[in-house]
């Protein structure tokens, strides 16, 4: 899992990283000269390096995602792409090394604080319920655990019956717990908030504390 | 808060995490990498095809978005354990920001085929929810977003994505078949 390294920096600081990320993306974008997009590179390279503590790792981290930058490159380039596959790969590393310096720098409780600042204006017009969005999000990861739990629960029944290699083995009982555990979670913490006038089963409108949503998902 | 849309209520948000914690547990299941081509083949878009057959359109992409927001806040829940920022501004973005419009499309079709009565026809529609969200749909987003942002052209990217086909095929088939045999324990609740 990709952590915080050093101290909290706070939510603000991961929405004002976010919100760079945003710009330097555009930017990138729309700048072809490649002697601009190296020095870009290189620079969020070592950014990278340094918000991480060592190059090594850091590399570990990107290395995927730099590889698929490069096979795309290639790609480009093996069919007739020019010096248009470079660029590619000039940009997009400096854009994958920018977005990892965010991901390295601030954790994830942080980040979820930024994104559910960043939907607090779709919620002002009414499209969603960011509240919401940040308890879902909580019970999401609440959850990560506990569903790889209930895959290696399934996956030993089914070696015992010989289906270890099935896929309809492990996925069938899956879809079915997690549907019935759906109901009980949703019913344990209809009891907990109280009678269901207040919050709606299907679609309570009443304002719920972020704060409140997100410590019933973590208990 | 005085929403416009109809907000998700408990049991909604429920499923909705743990739709989106589905494709993650999938995702344990080690990638198929393609020789040259950047994207392996995972468990994780029969995820996708499962949520919106499962939960429905609007519960199905609301999980692929807290899908996504997981990956955009560094979870490492995609397959071989990858995660964050770098993910989603990367040349093959367009694939996994795809899952939210495939879900929707898988399970607004799963829908009209719950009405059919004979099993055989049902799961058939279900394989043709699965095809055309599942697949075409992720395609599209993906082959568009390849070619948006890195400038190749529309035939080349279309060209590298279709090596994926015979997989997605599969799979549509797999959870067409899966969906249906949890149907027959439960009578699932599609919103």
């Amino acid at each position: 899992m990709t952590t915080s390294h050093g101290a909290p920096r706070g939510r603000s600081g991961a929405l004002a990283a976010l919100c760079a990320l945003a710009v330097l993306g555009a930017m990138l974008t729309q700048v072809d000269r490649i002697d601009l997009l190296a020095p870009a590179a290189v620079a969020c390279a070592v950014g990278l390096a340094i918000a991480h503590g060592s190059f090594r790792t850091a590399l570990r981290d990107i290395r995927m995602a730099l590889l698929v930058v490069a096979i795309t490159a290639l790609f480009d380039v093996a069919t007739g792409g020019g010096m248009n596959g470079l660029r590619l790969f000039l940009r997009f590393s400096a854009l994958v090394c920018a977005a990892q310096i965010v991901t390295t720098s601030w954790g994830w409780a942080e980040l979820t604080g930024a994104v559910v600042t960043l939907l607090r204006p779709l919620d002002r017009l009414g499209l969603l319920d960011a509240e919401r969005c940040a308890f879902t999000l909580m019970l999401a990861i609440r959850f990560v655990p506990v569903m790889a739990q209930e895959i290696a629960e399934i996956r030993e029944a089914q070696a015992l019956r010989g289906l270890d290699r099935s896929v309809l083995a492990l996925v069938v009982p899956l879809g079915l717990r997690i549907l019935l555990r759906a109901e009980e979670i949703a019913q344990a913490v209809d009891l907990r908030a109280g009678p269901p006038a207040s919050i709606g089963h299907h679609g309570g409108s009443r304002p719920i504390a972020a704060s409140s949503l997100s410590s019933r998902a973590a208990s | 808060m005085n929403s416009v849309a109809p907000s998700l209520g408990f049991r909604d948000l429920t499923l909705t995490a743990l739709g989106a914690g589905l494709v993650v547990a999938l995702g344990a299941a080690p990638p198929i990498p393609l020789g040259i081509l950047p994207v392996p083949i995972t468990l994780q878009t029969l995820g996708v095809m499962l949520a919106g057959l499962l939960l429905g359109p609007r519960r199905g992409a609301t999980a692929m978005l807290v899908f996504v927001a997981l990956v955009a806040i560094g979870l490492p829940v995609l397959a071989g354990g990858r995660g964050g920022f770098g993910i989603l501004v990367g040349p093959t973005a367009g694939y996994l920001l795809g899952w939210m419009p495939a879900a929707m499309v898988v399970g607004i079709l799963a829908r009209h085929g719950e009405r059919i009565g004979s099993s055989v026809a049902r799961i058939a529609c279900y394989i043709g929810a699965c095809l055309f969200g599942g697949v075409i749909v992720i395609h599209a987003c993906g082959v568009a977003w390849l070619s948006l942002v890195t400038g190749l052209d529309w035939g080349k990217a279309f060209f590298g994505t279709l090596l994926f086909v015979p997989g997605d095929v599969v799979k549509a088939v797999l959870a067409a078949i899966i969906c249906r045999r949890i149907e027959i324990f439960m009578t699932l609740d599609r919103r």
